[in-house]
């Protein structure tokens, strides 16, 4: 037998998805929750094989709900029910512990399908959302390499194509009425973040860079 | 103070600019889905039930159309995923929709951004980036823009580029798209340049102080804190 608790503030999403676990001869519903309050208490209490949980809770935070309920109950599997199929919350939603994931408009052979997955351990994300997706999103959220030259401040540009020009850390500070010692922190930043040492270097690269001066 | 007080007006404005448009978006398109969904559930309750079927499929794509909208408005009042998520997931996102509604494709450039910004931080970077966005479509003329954000411990970098039809910075401006993302970044103490020519498409870059600064007296310190609009 698959013990389930739901969690949903709406009374009538619990309804339907009540009446559909039951109609399994293996299931049963052995709580409802209608906030994420009352959803740890309920889940800590009864330790049921599986919680249907909406990840959009009035109270709490459905991500923080997750993790949350892990620590309290760790045998049960957490199968998310969402209007957002965002691929971000989906794998926030598996980062925090969550087994199934689910939309409420999927259909209801898939929402039966995940709550047997989840009670067996096993990881399942109903249509259309997909390993595939996830991992293409995870690659989009890391780092990516930056040109050196884009991370220059305002300053740090202005200051650098000055010294391109052949002006002087005098005349640069005059020109931007600002003290020396400020040009020369500039200009030690600059050479570090571009990873230059000396004039010759510097002009080579705003040579390669195409960043000479016009006019000149 | 001067500048503290036309700032202070200009965001009023903008504010007042926005909810117009909601409340528009409200009357207008989902006041009259919504009537005409009243008319279509009446209809279907007199049609003798098995003939009820069409209307209530016509019902039910306009509730999908509500839904959608619903969701679209409330994106624009307040990036949800900005406060549940973070700026990065809420950024690539708003990069989804925008290029599926415009088919501009927006290559994205950015390092250091896993972090936790501060709320206010977040969400001005978020505006910035989607105004300028908005501003790329409606006038540039292109269909790709690149956007860079990458952050060190104490600053939050954002760059907007396109290679399209650019502006003169001189005409008389009395939008506040631009004018709104410029007080934004002021009240972060940040700061934000527009650069663009006509032909040389347009360049906008914010540098927004992560760590918020204490206010002292920078008395002969304002270097780095000077708004160099051009
Ligand atoms: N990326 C861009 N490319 C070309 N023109 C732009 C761009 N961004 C802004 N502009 C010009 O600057 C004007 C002011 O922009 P903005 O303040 O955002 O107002 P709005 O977008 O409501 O017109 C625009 O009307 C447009 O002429
Ligand atoms: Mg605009």
């Amino acid at each position: 037998m698959i013990t389930v608790t739901l969690a949903d503030d709406h009374h009538i999403v619990r309804h339907g998805i009540k009446a559909l676990l039951e109609a399994e001869p293996d299931m049963r519903v052995v709580g409802e929750a209608g906030c994420g309050m009352e959803a740890s208490q309920i889940t800590q209490k009864m330790k049921p094989d599986v919680l249907v949980l909406d990840l959009m809770m009035p109270d709490i935070n459905g991500l923080k709900l997750i993790s949350q309920i892990k620590k309290r109950s760790p045998n049960t599997s957490i199968v998310v029910l969402s209007m957002y199929g965002n691929d971000c919350y989906v794998l926030e939603a598996l980062q925090a512990g969550a087994k199934a994931y689910v939309l409420k408009d999927s259909p209801q052979d898939e929402f039966v399908r995940a709550v047997r997955e989840a009670a067996a351990g096993h990881r399942y994300l109903a249509p259309p959302l997909s390993d595939r997706a996830i991992e293409a999103y995870l690659l989009k959220t890391e780092d990516t390499k930056l040109d050196p030259y884009d991370m220059l401040t305002f300053r740090e540009r202005e200051v650098l194509h000055q010294l391109i020009q052949g002006s002087t850390n005098v005349e640069i500070s005059e020109q931007l009425c600002i003290s020396r010692r400020t040009v020369e922190v500039h200009r030690a930043r600059i050479m570090k973040k571009l990873g230059l040492h000396g004039r010759a270097e510097l002009i080579h690269y705003a040579i390669l860079r195409g960043i000479l001066p016009e006019g000149k | 103070m001067d500048e503290m007080l036309s700032l202070a007006r200009n965001l009023v404005n903008v504010q007042e600019d926005e909810r117009r448009i909601i409340a528009r978006e409200l009357h207008d398109r989902i006041g009259q889905s919504l009537t005409v969904l009243k008319l279509l559930l009446n209809e279907a309750m007199n049609l003798p039930s098995d003939k009820a079927g069409a209307t209530l499929g016509e019902a039910q794509s306009l509730v999908n159309e509500l839904m959608s909208l619903v969701r679209y408005l409330s994106l624009e009042l307040r990036p949800k995923m900005l406060d549940d998520l973070g700026l990065l997931p809420a950024l690539l996102y708003l990069f989804e929709s925008y290029t599926s509604h415009t088919h501009i494709n927006v290559r994205f450039e950015h390092y250091g951004l896993h972090r936790k910004f501060p709320p206010e931080i977040g969400i001005a970077a978020y505006r910035i980036v989607q105004e300028a966005l908005n501003n790329v479509a409606l006038h540039a003329g292109v269909s790709e823009v690149k956007v860079l954000a990458w952050s060190d411990r104490k600053v939050l970098f954002i760059r907007i580029e396109d290679l399209g039809k650019g502006f003169n910075l001189t005409g008389a401006n009395n939008n506040n798209g631009l004018n709104n993302i410029q007080g934004r970044a002021m009240l972060v103490e940040g700061k934000l340049t527009v650069q663009s020519a006509p032909g040389k498409g347009t360049v906008i870059n914010a540098e927004l102080p992560v760590i918020t600064r204490i206010r002292k007296e920078t008395a002969g310190k304002s270097d780095d804190n000077r708004n160099t609009g051009r």
